[in-house]
């Protein structure tokens, strides 16, 4: 190993040890030379450094008063409706001057961040998972794990309270909150040899708790791939062009897979080149089958046939060998993914939409149509993954600090990566509010509400206090090649339309219906991936839980273990799944609070582990920087989940829906084992809401506990990071 | 960038197997560990990126 092992930050490296003397001579010389050359830049500062700092303090006032002046119009506009430029000025603009400061102040002051120091990238160096990666790319690589249909979906759901609740807290929820704890978690990660969260809250606050945080893990888990699943359920729900889409998918990926293993080895740039020409090909394909009179049956299928598809496909999908589908199709996805974020940036900066939604709508009393529940908390609750998610912790602990080439790297890739994301969410948010208030409310309203048909609906929405005609509804649904637009509840084919009305004013009039359906199959794709992706990682939680009870369960190479660990989790989502489907209020109305509950609350535990880090590294006085958020998110959660299962609604409360449930079963309005099924769903639905909760408050005591011992003095204040190695880079 | 450049870093972005990157860090370990071919390599990428503890992609 080139490197000496010090004793402490900055000492001398101590005599015998190292590997030669000439080398820990070599090495000193080195970085003396590295000093000497940073002190003569020292000197030559002042000379050069008052312009150029100048010109950047200019620059900076420059960008703040620009973001002021988004801010501002957008205050300030009573009633006119704005334009999405101001929205997308705000936000960029408070990005980057949170960029520039608050992260700055977080990677020197708070975290310390060492670009003296070896990463494990450096040094455990295996070329396959522990491989220094330059930042741009790693950033690049990161952003592509953490983006997903979660900003695509909450902002869509939560823009039934007018697009003002929903910008702000995406805006300032991501820079205090959500980029923090990215951040924070890969810097711990990091500096722990790439460990993951579970293993974190174990080792930093205790071993019963780390438990407990493996457990609300998989739970958590398992409610976002049946959530995402019902998304893609009701975005193809009897649609011909969709399910066409989406079905060739399969055998696109199969193809790319033995392509680029059997008939072309390693060729993957090929494969994947071919797998979107394909793609576009059944995309254009689908409008084909959609209007012949022939094949058009064969594709559609009503909500529960695809539930049972899906469960099938990921099923199937997590057992086969990994180069066959899963490899492939994740290629597929996040090229899919990463390009069409881009394509959807530059549409929307080139239409720069008016926003009709307004402000702020009267359903933040509760009242609305598309999920129940009061501003507080639930719009905080239905962002989830544009402000803050838990799940980012995860990805932010797993393949990411095992690539990080220079500490320092982390602030742009763990704090920026999560603010593009949030970029997309403020961008998702525009493309909904965009639309006509009346044409969004009638796709994202449940159809029992509406009533069924386009007349029906469009009366329901009148009184809702939105205008819209039916010929305009069907209107609507012909232009995208839909035969109904009604009732397609899951933020997906709202967004779509959205998108559609952007990409035709910025690239072509004429493919509303080719623009609808690419939405639709782009966001289809990559759920799906999270998917077969998602029930594997599961699998593998399962088997390593199972592994305790009994040691040949753990084994993952054990083909039986795998079929079974595989099917348990598809199951368990797929249950879940089945529930959203047959649920008369949408099922989104339901789940997407329990995901978003879920999320958030495991948002609290890494923030929970962030604290530890920090107070454990002796930085109490800034530990506020994660306590801050972890107190709004608690109060947030803990009221939310609270009014989920004991609120009087039956709309909004579990418990109170079962009630409703059993009432009109004993009045003869519901059939009965239908009705039993649903009073068993409420009450599981408020059971696992409670669990939830239970987890995060006592993790939260532990912590506490483990907090004040260290700030008191009882416990020492000790970081089991992995041990300092200066870096062989220059 | 020239050519070769671009396409590593597309790969590492979309997290495909870069086989000319493991060659290069191969030439740069001492000789007489086995250098993998192409399908050997791809294999135990795979194996080590979806095998023990599988990307956890975000929601």
């Amino acid at each position: 190993m080139p490197t000496a092992a010090r004793s402490a930050h900055g000492a001398e490296p101590l005599e015998g040890e190292g590997e030669g003397g000439g080398e820990a001579w070599g090495d000193r010389l080195r970085s003396y030379g590295g000093a000497l050359g940073a002190a003569r830049r020292d000197l030559e500062q002042p000379v050069v450094a008052p312009y150029i700092a100048g010109m950047k303090a200019l620059g900076w006032i420059a960008l703040s008063v620009a973001g002021a002046v988004g801010w501002g119009v957008i205050g300030l506009s009573r009633g006119e409706s704005i334009s999405a430029a101001w929205l997308i000025l705000a936000a960029v603009g408070t990005y980057l001057v949170a960029y520039r400061f608050y992260s700055r102040f977080l990677a020197n002051k708070v975290l310390k961040l060492d670009p003296r120091r070896a990463t494990p990238a450096e040094r455990l160096n295996n070329g396959r998972d522990f491989v220094p990666t330059t930042r741009f790319v790693l950033f690049g690589h990161h952003f592509a794990a953490i983006a997903g249909a979660g900003p695509l979906v909450g902002p869509v759901l939560a823009a039934q309270f007018g697009y003002l609740p929903g910008t702000i807290w995406i805006v300032f929820g991501v820079v205090l909150g959500g980029a923090v704890q990215d951040f924070v978690i890969l810097f711990g990660s990091m500096r722990r040899n790439g460990k993951s969260l579970g293993q974190m809250a174990k080792e930093e606050i205790g071993p019963v708790t780390g438990l407990f945080a493996m457990v609300a893990i998989l739970a958590i888990m398992v409610i976002l791939l049946a959530v995402l699943a019902l998304v893609v359920t009701n975005a193809l729900k009897d649609s011909p062009w969709g399910i066409f889409s989406i079905l060739c998918t399969i055998p696109i990926a199969i193809g790319m897979g033995l392509w680029m293993r059997v008939i072309r080895p390693g060729k993957t740039v090929e494969a994947t080149i071919g797998g979107v020409i394909l793609l576009v090909l059944a995309l254009i394909g689908g409008r084909y089958v959609a209007e012949s009179a022939t094949l058009a049956p064969l594709f559609t299928h009503g909500g529960v046939t695809i539930a049972w598809g899906l469960m099938i496909y990921g099923f199937v999908a997590s057992v086969l060998p990994v180069w066959l589908l899963l490899a492939p199709r994740d290629y597929l996805s996040t090229f899919m993914k990463v390009g069409t974020v881009v394509l959807l940036a530059v549409g929307i900066l080139l239409v720069l939409p008016p926003l009709r939604m307004p402000a702020i709508t009267s359903f933040g009393d509760g009242t609305g149509p598309v999920f129940a529940g009061k501003l507080f908390p639930f719009a905080f609750i239905t962002i989830a993954c544009g402000a803050i998610s838990g799940f980012h912790a995860l990805v932010s602990s797993g393949t990411t600090p095992k690539m990080i080439r220079r500490e320092t790297d982390a602030r742009m890739i763990g704090y920026g990566g999560m603010l593009m994301e949030s970029f997309v969410a403020i961008m998702a948010l525009c493309a909904a509010t965009a639309l006509d208030p009346g044409v969004y409310f009638s796709i994202n309203a449940p159809l029992g509400s509406l009533g069924g048909t386009v007349e029906t609906a469009a009366a329901q929405i009148a009184q809702w206090g939105f205008v819209v005609t039916p010929e305009q509804l069907s209107g609507l649904a012909t232009s995208v090649g839909e035969a109904s637009l009604l009732g397609r509840v899951g933020g997906a084919p709202s967004l779509a339309v959205g998108m559609a009305h952007i990409f035709s004013g910025a690239f072509g009039q004429q493919l509303m219906s080719l623009w609808y359906h690419f939405a639709i199959m782009f966001e289809a794709l990559f759920i799906l991936t999270t998917l077969d992706a998602g029930t594997r990682v599961g699998r593998f939680m399962l088997q390593e839980f199972l592994g305790h009870i009994w040691k040949p369960l753990g084994q993952t190479s054990w083909y039986p273990s795998n079929l079974l660990a595989s099917g348990l989790v598809v199951i368990a989502w797929g249950y879940f799944l089945i529930q959203g489907v047959l649920d008369p209020l949408g099922g989104i109305n339901s789940l997407w609070p329990l995901f978003g509950i879920s999320n958030q609350l495991l948002a609290a535990v890494a923030l929970c582990v962030g604290t530890t880090v920090i107070i454990k590294m002796g930085r109490a006085k800034y530990a506020w920087v994660t306590l801050g958020p972890l107190a709004w998110l608690l109060s947030v959660t803990l009221t939310a989940g609270w009014q989920k299962i004991f609120a009087t609604d039956p709309r909004l409360g579990f418990l109170a829906h079962a009630k409703d449930t059993a009432a009109r079963i004993a009045a003869g309005t519901v059939d009965p084992t239908a009705g039993a099924r649903m009073i068993f769903n409420d009450r599981l639905d408020a059971a696992l809401a409670g669990i939830f909760m239970i987890i995060v408050v006592a993790l939260l005591l532990a912590s506490i506990r483990e907090w004040i011992a260290v700030v008191r003095g009882r416990k020492a204040a000790e970081v089991k990071e992995a041990p300092y190695v200066e870096t062989a880079y220059a | 960038m020239d050519r070769r450049s671009w396409l590593s870093t597309f790969k590492q972005i979309v997290g495909m197997p870069d086989y000319a990157r493991y060659l290069e860090q191969a030439a740069s370990q001492p000789p007489g560990s086995a250098t993998l071919t192409e399908q050997e390599f791809y294999d135990a990428y795979l194996a080590a990126r979806y095998g023990e503890r599988p990307p956890i992609r975000c929601c």
